[in-house]
């Protein structure tokens, strides 16, 4: 390797033929020197690997036992007076995670967000302030992943902000923390591999979850996602390995350097990912028993979820503003299944991805966290 | 021969003579008529044989010196043959006195005389070895005091540092590039900008690399750091693959993004440090050289004068037992140890000079130190800019650690105020926010003068404290001529004139 940058520099100082045979010679000795006679310091020369990369315990609370939520409170057509009385310039502001290919991210050519996530979030904007233009009502703050973002819902946190939509799992133990609306999203977690040599046409390393026993299999920090993997039990008896990091494109990156053997996450976002990188695939081989996971599955092709995710905004809990949105929002989604934008978003941002279509909400509830 | 020098087994030629060590005063001349045996608790060793000179003992009568604590002496009647028989079996504590644990459970061979000769001889061994062994190593401390060795270490300690710069340049270069969208007009520059600085740190490396030939250690670092840049490179060069990717999507930046993310944190964590602990190797000769130096001058003068001081010890001791003869070998021994301190002296005869004169050398390679950890905070914080105004999917996190450098508000810091709009570009709501932004922190901008101007200043600070440090070299006296080698030699002579000397002092009594 030293080579390389020797040679390199040597080209690059150029010089007559005398000072290229004396390069030449000096990169040979340097050559042997550096990679004969003295190993660097260190044995082994330390992979590269994102902030935050770490392995954790396999083990807990089983996949099909996470409890979700598919009910809010009831839609309410009137805005939040709170936030509807925001002076021009100071609309709505809303938590995103920009590295979702599919449901939010940073277009460095439109210089915008965008995804499936903003345009459901522009709707909401368009119909509290009917007739401005959305984007000038809209303010995206980059929120962690996961639970994560959820102190940024606290009235007193310097970067506050309204309403998260991060492709976030509406859970029964995050309903704890912060209300959600109604599902606005089925998917379920799956896994991506990377294709046998990275040819585009080649099939997956590694067929289903349930070969990953024993494999490093990463997510995102404090997500369902990394629950799930942690507490999966192949046919053998055997747990992925987890390894969690900061952000999920995290774990793309590490796949592709070949430091993990998967990404596990909500489809929705995954397909994203092989968007970016094609170099990569999904499973397509299905985990066994997973019929409880497959409900919203649109069986187009082999449903490869592992968990049932549906996905939902979340706000301040004990806020009654906060709740008000919540209620707006619902009747925003609602109005959005009648006027086809949620069809729209879903065809230009996950036209590939194996749901049911808009989700129908479950029973209106009247307190929080419903029972 | 005497019967009792017989049985002692002393030397033939000088058999009358008993001196008798006792560590008990009450060990007493009156012990008894002929009959010279120690207490009940005494043992044997006290009375062991030293000298028995022929002539000079009155019959019936042996001298008995003691030793030990009182310094007197007693004498004993005995009578010539039979009644010495008699009292030579009392002397072994076997016949007059009951046995009270037996003669060759007290007796200690380690007390005899030739054991102690011995022992002396092993010693003063040991003090020469020393001797010569801090002769020899305190060459190299001696001369890092001297102006040409300083010289050389100030001289690597640049290169270190050149080394250590040019890879927080790079990174700044190569964040700059992924704050651009693919295809943008400036990418090129940008782009063309990260290559020419990471050509610059190869260079400053193989530069380093063909002049530490000769040190081992400073090639292997060298090496780690050559290691860790082509790690660096790679993902560099995949974050490019990924941003140009033909038919990229939109959110391509987002991936490519997170590659310099991790290559920046690559950097930081690996490659800097590591440069780092170059540059602390290199200049560890010139932070260290006094501190060095005062031991092992202490130990270069004290060692041969410790050592002379036991020649004299072990010369005074031979002398008081054999008739007031100097030992030839020890002799030449001392006047050999006296050379090796001559020597000493003459190796170590600039560190006055030099000991006045090296705090102030210290104090500037620390402030050079100091500065050119400012500039890579500097140059990593222009790099956080980037990344969160780019692409990455944590600005929050680049703005923290761009305010945990503290490069607000101080003199040689930046004006934060230039980055207010920066931090907030991706989610204002104005449309030419971003585009703003970028033109802000790219060169032409605002806030790119400011870091521009805050790294002109501490790199043009460090160009200074390279000639301050050059100064204080130069002003450092030459080193003498060493001779740890010759003084070593000669502390092997005078360990070969005490075994001969003392081997023969040995002799003397077989």
């Amino acid at each position: 390797m030293t080579t390389q940058v020797t040679t390199r520099s040597a080209a690059r100082r150029g010089g007559g033929p005398v000072a290229a045979r004396a390069a030449r010679a000096g990169v040979l000795l340097l050559a042997v020197a550096a990679c004969t006679a003295v190993p660097p310091d260190s044995t082994t020369v330390p992979a590269a690997a994102p902030s935050g990369v770490q392995q954790i315990a396999a083990g807990g609370e089983p996949a099909n036992a996470i409890c979700t939520v598919r009910s809010s409170f009831a839609p309410s057509s009137t805005p939040p007076r709170a936030i509807l009385d925001r002076a021009p310039g100071q609309g709505l502001v809303a938590g995103v995670d920009p590295s979702d290919a599919t449901m939010s991210h940073w277009n460095a050519v439109t210089q915008q967000f965008e995804g499936f996530n903003i345009d459901l979030l522009l709707a909401v904007v368009r119909a509290i302030w009917p007739g401005e233009e959305p984007r000038k009502r809209l303010t995206f703050k980059v929120v962690p992943p996961g639970q994560g973002a959820f102190e940024m819902l606290a009235p007193d946190h310097p970067d506050r902000v309204d309403v998260i939509a991060t492709s976030l799992t509406a859970s029964c133990e995050r309903a704890k923390q912060v209300v959600f609306s109604n599902d606005y999203l089925d998917s379920g977690q799956t896994a991506l591999v990377r294709r046998v040599d990275g040819r585009p046409d080649g099939p997956p390393e590694y067929a289903g979850i349930e070969q990953l026993g024993g494999r490093r299999v990463c997510a995102a920090a404090r997500t369902t996602s990394l629950a799930a993997i942690a507490s999966y039990r192949t046919a053998d008896g055997a747990h992925p390995v987890p390894v969690q990091a900061a952000h999920a494109i995290d774990c793309l990156v590490m796949l592709r350097q070949g430091q993990v053997d998967a990404v596990s996450t909500d489809e929705n976002i995954l397909i994203g990912f092989t968007r970016m990188a094609p170099d990569t695939v999904l499973v397509t081989e299905s985990p066994r028993d997973n019929a409880p996971f497959c409900r919203y599955h649109d069986g187009r092709r082999p449903c490869t979820w592992f968990t049932d995710e549906p996905h939902a905004f979340a706000f301040a809990r004990d806020n009654p503003d906060s709740v008000e949105l919540a209620r707006f929002v619902n009747h925003v989604l609602e109005s959005t299944r009648a006027s086809g934008a949620w069809s729209a978003a879903h065809q230009q941002w996950l036209a590939d991805h194996p749901d049911r279509g808009q989700p129908t909400p479950g029973p209106p509830v009247t307190s929080w966290p419903p029972g | 021969m005497h019967p009792v020098a017989q049985r002692l087994g002393v030397p033939r030629r000088r058999t009358d003579r008993y001196t008798v060590a006792s560590r008990r005063a009450t060990a007493r001349s009156d012990t008894g008529h002929g009959a010279a045996h120690p207490p009940a608790a005494l043992p044997s060793w006290i009375f062991s044989p030293v000298s028995i000179r022929a002539g000079q003992a009155r019959a019936g009568e042996l001298e008995v010196a003691r030793a030990g604590r009182t310094g007197a002496r007693m004498t004993v009647g005995v009578e010539v043959g039979r009644r010495a028989e008699a009292s030579t079996a009392t002397l072994t504590g076997s016949a007059a006195q009951p046995d009270r644990g037996g003669p060759a459970r007290w007796r200690d061979p380690l007390r005899t005389t030739p054991a102690r000769i011995v022992v002396h001889g092993l010693l003063l061994a040991a003090l020469l070895v020393a001797t010569a062994v801090v002769a020899l190593r305190a060459g190299g401390p001696a001369t890092t005091l001297g102006e040409r060795s300083a010289a050389a270490a100030a001289r690597t300690g640049t290169s270190a540092r050149q080394i250590y710069v040019g890879l927080a340049d790079a990174d700044v270069a190569a964040s700059a590039v992924f704050l651009l969208p693919p295809g943008a007009d400036r990418m090129a520059g940008l782009k063309a900008d990260y290559q020419r600085k990471i050509h610059e740190v190869e260079h400053a490396l193989n530069a380093s690399m063909g002049a530490a030939v000769d040190d081992p250690d400073r090639l292997a670092k060298l090496a780690t750091i050559a290691a860790r840049l082509q790690v660096y490179q790679r993902i560099i060069s995949d974050a490019l693959a990924v941003a140009e990717a033909r038919g990229t999507v939109a959110s391509q930046g987002v991936l490519a993004s997170a590659y310099a993310r991790e290559a920046s944190y690559y950097l930081s964590t690996q490659l800097l440090t590591a440069a780092q602990t170059l540059w602390d190797y290199d200049t560890r000769l010139l932070r260290e050289a006094r501190v060095d130096a005062r031991w092992w001058a202490a130990a270069s003068l004290l060692m041969p004068l410790l050592t002379l001081a036991a020649l004299g010890a072990v010369q005074w001791w031979l002398w008081r037992r054999t008739r007031r003869r100097l030992n030839a070998g020890l002799l030449v021994a001392s006047a050999g140890v006296a050379a090796v301190l001559a020597l000493a002296v003459a190796s170590w005869s600039h560190w006055p000079a030099a000991d006045s004169r090296f705090p102030e050398l210290e104090r500037a390679v620390a402030e050079q130190s100091a500065t050119q950890q400012r500039l890579g905070t500097l140059l990593a914080g222009r790099a956080d800019v980037y990344l969160g105004l780019g692409a990455s999917v944590d600005p929050v996190g680049h703005h923290e650690d761009f305010d945990g450098r503290k490069l607000c508000d101080v003199p040689d810091g930046v004006d934060c105020a230039t980055l207010t709009d920066v931090w907030t570009a991706r989610q204002s709501q104005e449309p030419d926010a971003f585009r703003r932004a970028m033109d802000a922190v790219l060169d032409a901008g605002p806030a790119g003068r400011s870091f521009d101007a805050a790294t002109a200043t501490l790199t043009a600070r460090l160009d200074e404290g390279d000639k301050v440090v050059a100064g204080y070299v130069d002003r450092l006296p030459a080193t003498p001529r060493q001779f740890g080698g010759l003084a070593a030699w000669v502390t092997l002579l005078a360990g070969a004139a005490v075994v001969g000397g003392l081997r023969q002092r040995l002799a003397e009594y077989r």
